[in-house]
């Protein structure tokens, strides 16, 4: 069947709707015309979309080499993939981060629930810092970063006696 | 196929008790749910994560999940060991996204009995915390998510900062990490022509609404999810008190339209439903989408002998490709499965009268 509007298109949408008489009448449109007519919910942008474009805009031809020193994300990398590499590139792209989240949010002031007060002390995140940072330890010592070593050392230590104590 | 077999303990004949139909206004509001998503402070986020760094989150949430939460020892199922079918049919439960059955590394899974309580473990973060509730309950799901974080928080800190809240991979759920959303039938609504300017309203409250109408069939979209836009800047019970107002007065418009409808065009709405019923009831064979159409029809003329929310509501998910497969535990063609479709409605709505 073709649509009752334009006589084109193939009609994919049926219509029923009270007229102004009270009256039920069926339409079938095509999902161009039903669109015109406002029958199909596109007017809005979803979020995805809006973000999308969004990326594109900023921060194009400046910054693109720009990078996350903690997980190594670019800021070209991460406008391609729309998604950040750790918890740091929301400071490393400090003032990109801050134009996109106000354009999405429009605010960038977090008013909500807070993590919990003493979540780093929990054995879990003690466990996790020790990890990683024996790792990062290991690898300051092959590349020769001695005086970085020694700050990790001294960090590890800390986290070392702290788990003595309980 | 039984239950025995499914690797998530889910049971392939009952339906989550959000389907209850138990809930506030469970006959307009289908349900509420919330969704939180949150990183482990200290891990690379998914992007970026190794794999040996997926494992170890896996566990990790794992651990803190069973001995925080969760006493009867069974944990979460790692989701790349899944069989297809069973994959499938957590998405169709609203368990899982099609995203996280795409991905690749090493996934995790966990769900309540009665699927009320679920996560996902490296979806698009690593936690994606889900509750789910009959009817228009979001301030109860929200206390119980928020209680089920704070468990969790206990024992796992969370990638958080002063200014940006709960630091997310997408800026887009940056904050709270917080969707709050309802899925909602408004047959009446449409009907009477009064769609635009009611959803109108619920754009300009910077709520975003998902879901078509006309499209296909006239029935089949009557169902519109309505979810937070923003994540950030509004407290998570502002959130959750903008979409219960909203919801509230979506309510009182369908209620309007019905009772108008009723009033004035009884005939139809009645030929309509019983017209729906007549298939349901003696059809041989019937499509997946031909059953949701129909469905959405009786829910319009309900209430009705022998017929209830919860009935509808779970013939809409049972009746969908794998639930269907694993209801009757075996593997179908499409063929077979309209035949099992239609057997499994007719034996459902045998007792409901016209």
């Amino acid at each position: 069947m073709l649509c009752e509007e334009c006589h084109e298109n193939e009609a994919e949408v049926l219509i029923t709707e009270v007229d102004a008489d009270g009256d039920l009448k069926e339409r079938h449109l095509c999902k161009v015309c039903a669109a015109k007519k406002g029958y199909l919910l596109d007017k809005q942008k979803p979020l995805s979309e809006m973000f999308s474009e969004l990326l594109k805009e900023l921060g194009e031809g400046k910054d693109e080499e720009l990078r996350c020193s903690a997980c190594g994300m670019s800021w070209a990398e991460f406008r391609r993939l729309g998604r950040f590499g750790c918890e740091k590139c929301y400071q490393e792209f400090g003032n990109h981060v801050e134009r996109l989240v106000s354009h999405i949010q429009g605010t960038t002031q977090h008013t909500g629930r807070e993590a919990a007060g003493d979540q780093k002390t929990s054995p879990v995140f003690v466990e996790m810092e020790k990890k990683r940072l024996r790792q990062q330890l290991i690898k300051a010592i092959q590349q020769e970063e001695y005086e970085k070593a020694a700050r990790i050392r001294d960090d590890l230590k800390k986290y070392e006696e702290r788990t003595e104590d309980q | 196929m039984t239950s025995r077999n499914m690797k998530s303990g889910l049971k392939t004949s009952k339906v989550g008790a959000w389907l209850s139909g138990k809930g506030p206004q469970a006959d307009v509001v289908i349900s509420s749910r919330i969704r939180l998503a949150r990183n482990v402070a200290g891990v690379s986020f998914l992007p970026k994560a190794s794999v040996q760094e997926q494992k170890e989150l896996v566990s990790s949430i794992n651990r803190t999940l069973t001995e925080t939460l969760i006493s009867n020892g069974r944990g979460v199922i790692h989701v790349e060991d899944l069989p297809p079918l069973e994959a499938q049919f957590l998405l169709e439960r609203h368990l899982v996204s099609a995203d996280f059955l795409k991905g690749k590394g090493p996934r995790g899974f966990f769900a309540t009995q009665d699927e009320t309580f679920s996560l996902m473990i490296n979806e698009e973060d690593h936690l994606r915390l889900q509750v789910l509730a009959s009817g228009l309950s979001l301030k109860e799901a929200f206390e119980r998510t928020s209680e089920i974080e704070e468990r969790l928080n206990s024992a796992l800190p969370f990638a958080y900062s002063e200014r940006y809240g709960f630091l997310t991979a997408c800026p887009t759920n940056v904050g709270t990490g917080m969707r709050a959303s309802i899925l909602i039938h408004l047959p009446g609504v449409i009907l009477t022509r009064e769609i635009d300017r009611v959803l109108r309203g619920v754009l300009q409250l910077g709520l975003s609404v998902r879901g078509t109408y006309g499209e296909g069939t006239e029935t089949k979209g009557h169902l519109f999810q309505i979810s937070n836009q923003r994540t950030l800047g509004q407290s998570e019970e502002e959130i959750v008190e903008t979409l219960t107002g909203m919801a509230e007065q979506l309510i009182r418009y369908e209620r309007d339209a019905r009772s108008y409808l009723m009033t004035n065009m009884a005939t139809y709405i009645q030929d309509k439903t019983f017209r729906s019923l007549g298939i349901l009831k003696y059809a041989r064979a019937l499509t997946s989408e031909e059953t949701l159409n129909l469905l959405s029809a009786l829910r319009l003329g309900l209430p009705m002998p022998g017929l209830d929310v919860a009935t509808l509501n779970k013939l809409m998910i049972l009746s969908r490709p794998a639930n269907l497969q694993l209801y009757f535990g075996e593997e179908l063609s499409p063929e077979q499965r309209d035949r099992k479709r239609a057997e499994l409605v007719r034996e459902t709505l045998k007792d409901v009268e016209a």
